[in-house]
Parts: C-alpha cells; sequence; structure tokens
C-alpha cells in the first residue's frame, strides 16, 4: 500500500484536504444549489401533474359539456319542433275559424242584401200599383165626368140605394 | 133654483105633446114669458134648438143634408127619403136638398151623426185603394 501510495506520489494530507474541499463544496452545493433546484424541479413536477390532472378534469368537463349541449341543441330541437307543430296546429284551427265566420258574414250578408231587395221590390210594386191605380182611376173620372147625364145618375143613385139597402 | 137649458126643452116639450093643436100658441106664449120673468130669454135659441133634437128624438125623425152632383127628381128624392127611414129606423127622414158637382154622381146623405156615402167620387176613391194594395 505505501509502495502504491509512493509510486502514485499520492500525498494523503493533500488528499484529506481535498476531500475536505470537496466536502464543503459539496454541502455548499447541496444547501445553496441541488436542494432548491430539487426543490423546483418537484414543484415544476407537481405543477405539471396537477396541470395534467386538471387538464383531464377540463377534458372530461368539455366533453360533458359538450354533451350537454348537445342534448339542450336536441331537446330545442324537438322544443322548436313541437312548438312549430302546435302553431301549425293553432294557426289550422284560428284558419277554420276565420273561414266559418266569415262564411257566416257573407250568409248574413247575402240574407240582408235578399231581405232588402225583396223590401224595395215591395215598394217598387206598391208605387207601380198606386201610380196605375191613380192612372186608372183619374182616367175613369175624366170619362164619367164627360158621359154621366142626369138619367144616367140618376139610375146611379137607385142602383147604390139598391145595395146600401141589401148590406 | 137654476133651470138648465135641458130641463127646459124636456118641460117644453111635455106641455106641448099634451096640448092641442090650437093650444101650440099660447103655450109658446107663456114659456116665452116665464123665461122673461126668469131673465133668461138669452137662452131661448138653444133651448128652441135642444127642443127640436128632443121633439125628432120622440118622433123618430131624422134630419140631415142630401148631397147629389146634378139635381135629383122628385121620385129619386122620395126614395132617397124612404131608403134613409128603412135604414136608420126612423118614422120620418127630412133632408135639406144641395149640389155638389165634386162627388161626381150617385148621392151623400150628411145626418148629426151618421153618413151615407154613395157617391161616385168615394166609389171611384175605394177603387183606387183596392187596386193599390
Amino acid at each position: 500500500m505505501g509502495e502504491v501510495i509512493s509510486t502514485f506520489h499520492v500525498d494523503v494530507r493533500l488528499l484529506i484536504a481535498q476531500a475536505v474541499n470537496f466536502a464543503i463544496v459539496f454541502v455548499v452545493l447541496y444547501y445553496f444549489g441541488i436542494r432548491p433546484l430539487l426543490k423546483i424541479l418537484t414543484e415544476r413536477s407537481k405543477k405539471i401533474a396537477d396541470s395534467l390532472k386538471n387538464s383531464e378534469k377540463i377534458e372530461k368537463e368539455l366533453a360533458h359539456t359538450q354533451k350537454k349541449r348537445e342534448e339542450i341543441v336536441k331537446q330545442a330541437k324537438q322544443d322548436a319542433i313541437a312548438i312549430i307543430a302546435d302553431m301549425e296546429a293553432q294557426g289550422e284551427t284560428r284558419k277554420k275559424e276565420i273561414l266559418v265566420k266569415a262564411k257566416a258574414e257573407i250568409e248574413k250578408i247575402v240574407s240582408k242584401t235578399k231581405d232588402d231587395l225583396e223590401i224595395e221590390k215591395k215598394i217598387m210594386l206598391k208605387h207601380v200599383k198606386e201610380e196605375a191605380a191613380e192612372m186608372v182611376v183619374g182616367a175613369m173620372e175624366k170619362i164619367l165626368n164627360k158621359k154621366m147625364n142626369s138619367d144616367s145618375d140618376e139610375a146611379f143613385v137607385k142602383k147604390t140605394m139598391q145595395e146600401i139597402g141589401k148590406s | 133654483m137654476k133651470v138648465t137649458i135641458k130641463q127646459y126643452a124636456q118641460g117644453l116639450y111635455e106641455v106641448v105633446s099634451k096640448a092641442e093643436d090650437g093650444d101650440f100658441k099660447v103655450v109658446l106664449k107663456n114659456f116665452v114669458k116665464i123665461l122673461a120673468m126668469r131673465n133668461e130669454l138669452r137662452k131661448i135659441d138653444k133651448i128652441m134648438e135642444e127642443f127640436g133634437n128632443l121633439w125628432n128624438k120622440e118622433r123618430g125623425i131624422v134630419e140631415g143634408e142630401l148631397v147629389s152632383a146634378r139635381k135629383l127628381s122628385a121620385e129619386v128624392v122620395m126614395l132617397l127619403h124612404e131608403q134613409v127611414v128603412i135604414l136608420l129606423k126612423a118614422k120620418e127622414a127630412k133632408l135639406e136638398q144641395s149640389v155638389d158637382k165634386d162627388i161626381l154622381g150617385g148621392f151623400v146623405v150628411r145626418l148629426d151623426d151618421a153618413v151615407i156615402d154613395g157617391s161616385l167620387k168615394t166609389q171611384l176613391v175605394n177603387l183606387k185603394n183596392k187596386l193599390a194594395i
């Protein structure tokens, strides 16, 4: 051993001193370099792990949200279809109601027009009859005025008396 | 006591109807005297009118007007009087004749409460009304 040390010119004291130096440097490095670095690395790893975890959670939530959105859209479509169907049904009913009402109104107007026409016809007929009667009687009056004399008047008086006596 | 026109007329009628033919003048003279005494001579016209109505009513006499378009013969006038007597169930008819060309022909008898219309004008009006219906 002694030979080896002398062959390689190893100085034990220098070796010890270097060992002490190394230990000191190691301690200093450990406390002020490696340890904080390890701490930072650990925190970073944790953060990454957390981020990954969050990312999964977000993905899951995203997927859930997507599903929910699809469900809402689907429901909305169904609701929209139902509303449109309802509206169409209501529109149809309203259309039928309007048609019935319009029909009734038209029938009423037609009936009223018929009645009015009938009344006008009656009035016109009455006027025509009145005018015809006026003309006939007027003509008769003129003829009788010319043709009537004492004899025919007395004959008329006698006839009228007989008729009054009978009635 | 106040005596109404109707009561005067009724009294006069009763006295006159019981009196003999020659007593009429005496009865009327006395009646006028009574009115003068009671200071009611101004009522005499109304009393005589009422008396006339009463007289006619009690004796079945009807008075009125006979209207024709032309003057009628005596025969036709007599027939009309007879007809009025029959129609009104009276005993006598006194009709004053008048002429109205507007009735065209026939006759109209106007009494106090009735009209017998046998005029040509009315018959034409009735005909016109019938035609106009």
